[in-house]
């Protein structure tokens, strides 16, 4: 390739979030006419360079030139004016308007008072002519199918004048054949002298598409190459490398027999998954986002709807359809979104606690005040809840007493099994270390957990055995004393 | 001393703060206001909303978009049903009764149903329902009223206990005391907090939403159908016409009494307090000499009013979050 006008150049770019440096002095630039790929693992800083780049959020230092201009941050109106544009994987589109107008919400077409609706036709049936793409304009955007859906978004972003294009996971929704269209988009682009930043879990389609690639870690810009300096496994050398940067507390209690185990798990993100997990165990399930580990889990807590599989808890066949079957057969589950899902922020961290067991403590229904202050007290005593009290509003703790108040819920209720999604998400370091502390705690009391999470050292650091899911299926299990990074992966990649 | 903010005051005590300045200005106006005579003869009036208002405050504590527009329709049915059954079919008044309550908890129930499972929005098959009773009691009747009910039916609404307190206020206050026991007390009342606050983590945390769901709107019927006793008590005959419009007053106390829409908040007592503030201003506005129409334009300013006060509160919280985060 040969060398292009730069565009777009970052210059030591630097952010940083409560507990995690999320870039950390990266500079990158992005020339015109190249598709240049982001890559990393989970949380390695691709997400937060979006950002800075399309203004959702500002650097804390570092500089953003745009075609010669710098300027030491961005907003949403001011990249939007220089014409850069994001397609996130959520689609961002009007469903119930038409394809046409969803290309020009927001802008005026023609200087005439009035809608023109003519106008608006012609002008989006020929963005699709450019991309190539056949497609009926009128067509309400609701019935299209998902990668028509992330057609008409790029089309948006056309429409618009822009200069730079990010995709963000563009293939992940889509099917091989949507796929080869959607690069086949991607080579227009590129022709057309668009500068297009590309970001995909997908590795071998990188190949196929991109000019350079960078790698990002922990925040850090590791490296910047022409395609053809790299190759599948340097890649995935490039992105995993991680420092163990904690000490994860060491356990030594006896695993027992298997308590929980799920056979042939099927619903509409999962394909067919099998584990189980013992007495005393943390089984590590990893993989990519959106790689069905969530879905993995709610289909059999019976929050999502389960096309197949069989449950067993102790050796018995168990029926979950919904989750107070789960709940009653003393199964936990600890969402990702605590808040959403976990929570009732505006009540108290008694009521919190006590939520799944006030049937159990009440008396020919009233349920029993002095009972359920001493089980949460003792709950709240024993995972150290920092509170003034018990009666303090669960929506004001830090987002590592919040964690903690979900999961003394679920010892209240005597869980024997615990699915845990992402426990350490959004809480800081030193709240990290005391919430993995409770997780060995808790598991040489007994307790079978499961453990969803993003952080690669994280699984390597907590679990025994880990198993990976690659676009809802299971792509491989991993011993302990067989855990490696590289390992991991590949078999989150899918290349293994 | 402790400081407490105007909002968590406002929040806490607002409603009796309205309530109380209320009296008072009636009382300086008029000699005729805080006399035992007419006191007696607002909890008379407040009786049946009163009573309506505990199923209400069910209902939107549920969450979901929860309300109840048939009730001023139920309400009706039951009055006619009760009449047609002991005038026309000779059947007793307690069966009477009893059946006409069944036939409210039952539509409740099928209102819950509808609403939880279905999802369709309670908005609308509460209004549904509210066109449909409307039409179905006045095609039952023939469009007239039911005369000749005995004096055995009527003293429910018409009667004093010891000669002083109506025992339709006595039967409003129970109700009030164990509807408010209900939400506070009792596990499927915390329940159904967690449901209306949280749908997603009460069902997560194995309440069934749906059921809790279905069990309020059941609940609310049967209140309902007990209002609609009250009613016929009080107005002696079947009309057609006995419960028309009384939701939205239900509706307008319940919200003056800090029950929250978006659900997951209220208070059976608060929501009382937020009645008798529309029962002492009609009452007071009545012996001032403020025609009905006056009436219902100083009605509908309290109402804003007290939700704008409300709302300016969440307006500049919202804005506190925003610089902390």
């Amino acid at each position: 390739m040969a060398e292009h006008k730069v565009v777009l150049s970052l210059k030591n770019i630097s952010k940083h979030y409560p507990g995690v440096q999320a870039l950390d002095n990266v500079s990158i630039d992005f020339r015109e006419g190249e598709v240049h790929c982001l890559v990393g693992e989970n949380g390695a800083g691709k997400s937060t360079l979006i950002k800075m780049i399309s203004g959702a959020d500002q650097p804390d230092s570092g500089i953003i030139e745009f075609n010669g201009k710098m300027y030491n941050a961005m907003t949403p109106k001011l990249s939007q004016e220089l014409g850069i544009d994001v397609v996130y994987q959520e689609f961002n589109l009007a469903e119930d308007l038409s394809v046409a107008e969803n290309l020009y919400i927001g802008q005026k077409i023609g200087d005439q008072k009035l809608f023109d609706l003519k106008e608006l036709k012609a002008r989006a049936d020929k963005v699709f002519e450019e991309m190539e793409v056949d497609i009926d304009t009128t067509e309400i955007v609701r019935y299209l199918s998902v990668s028509y859906m992330q057609f008409v978004e790029i089309a948006k972003a056309l429409s618009k004048n822009i200069k730079v294009l990010i995709l963000d996971e563009p293939t992940a929704p889509l099917t091989e054949d949507e796929v080869q269209k959607l690069l086949n988009i991607v080579r227009k682009l590129k022709q057309q002298n668009y500068v297009v930043i590309y970001i995909s879990h997908r590795l071998p389609e990188l190949f196929e598409i991109g000019d350079r690639i960078t790698v990002l870690r922990d925040g850090k810009l590791i490296t910047t190459g022409t395609i053809d300096q790299f190759n599948t496994p340097k890649l995935i050398k490039n992105m995993v490398g991680r420092e163990m940067s904690y000490d994860y507390p060491k356990r030594q209690h006896e695993i027992g027999d298997i308590v929980f185990e799920a056979k042939h798990i099927l619903s509409e993100k999962v394909h067919d998954i099998s584990f189980s997990v013992r007495r005393g165990e943390i089984l590590g399930i990893g993989g990519l986002v959106g790689a069905g580990r969530t879905e993995l889990l709610r289909a059999i807590y019976g929050a999502d709807l389960r096309y197949e599989g069989e449950i067993y808890l102790e050796g018995k066949k168990v029926k979950i359809d919904k989750p107070s079957d789960a709940v009653k057969l003393k199964i936990g589950f600890i969402t990702e979104d605590r808040k959403r899902e976990g929570l009732l922020l505006e009540d108290t961290i008694c009521h919190n606690i006590s939520l799944p067991i006030l049937k159990k403590i009440s008396k020919n229904g009233v349920v029993n005040k002095h009972e359920e202050k001493l089980i949460a007290e003792k709950e709240s005593d024993e995972l150290n809840i920092k509170a003034p009290s018990i009666e303090t509003v669960a929506g004001s703790l830090s987002g590592g007493n919040q964690q903690k108040v979900v999961i003394a819920k679920w010892l209240a209720a005597n869980c024997k099994v615990l699915f845990m999604d992402e426990p350490t998400r959004g809480v800081d370091v030193g709240a990290k270390q005391e919430i993995y502390k409770l997780l060995n705690y808790l598991a040489s009391s007994g307790l079978a957990i499961v453990m969803i999470s993003s952080e690669m050292e994280e699984l390597m650091g907590m679990a025994e055995r880990i198993i990976v899911l690659h676009e809802g299926k299971m792509a491989g299990e991993v011993q302990r004393r067989e855990f490696s990074q590289e390992k991991i992966m590949q078999y989150s990649s899918g290349i293994m | 001393m402790k400081k407490i903010s105007f909002k968590k005051f406002y929040d806490e005590y607002g409603v009796f703060a309205i309530l109380l300045v209320m009296i008072i200005i009636f009382s300086i106006a008029t000699p005729t206001f805080l006399t035992g005579a007419n006191i007696i003869n607002i909890s008379k009036q407040v009786a049946i909303m009163a009573i309506l208002s505990v199923g209400m405050t069910f209902v939107l504590i549920s969450g979901g978009g929860g309300i109840e527009l048939s009730m001023g329709s139920v309400v009706s049915l039951v009055v006619v049903l009760i009449s047609k059954f002991v005038t026309e079919n000779n059947m007793g008044i307690g069966v009477s009764m009893l059946i006409a309550v069944i036939v409210a908890t039952a539509l409740g129930f099928l209102d819950g149903v509808v609403i939880a499972k279905i999802k369709v929005p309670p908005l609308i098959m509460t209004l549904g329902m509210q066109i449909f009773l409307y039409g179905f009691t006045y095609t039952i009747c023939d469009g007239k009223p039911v005369y000749g009910i005995p004096a055995s039916l009527t003293w429910i609404g018409q009667t004093y206990l010891f000669n002083v307190i109506p025992v339709s206020a006595l039967l409003m206050i129970i109700i009030i005391i164990l509807g408010q026991f209900f939400l506070s007390k009792m596990y499927v009342g915390r329940d159904l907090f967690a449901v209306g606050s949280n749908e997603d983590t009460a069902n997560l945390s194995g309440i069934n939403a749906d059921r809790i769901r279905i069990m309020a709107y059941t609940l609310c019927g049967t209140l309902v159908g007990i209002a609609g006793i009250v009613m016929l008590g009080r107005i002696g005959s079947g009309q057609p016409s006995a419960g028309d419009g009384y939701e939205m007053d239900v509706l307008t106390g319940c919200v003056l009494g800090g029950v929250s829409l978006n659900g997951g908040k209220g208070n059976a007592v608060k929501a009382f307090c937020g009645i008798l503030i529309i029962g002492v201003l009609s009452n007071g506005m009545s012996l001032l000499g403020f025609d009905p129409f006056m009436q219902k334009m100083v009605k509908g300013i309290v109402l804003i009013l007290a939700v704008v006060v409300d709302s300016l509160q969440n307006i500049k919280l919202k804005k506190k979050v925003k610089v902390l985060n």
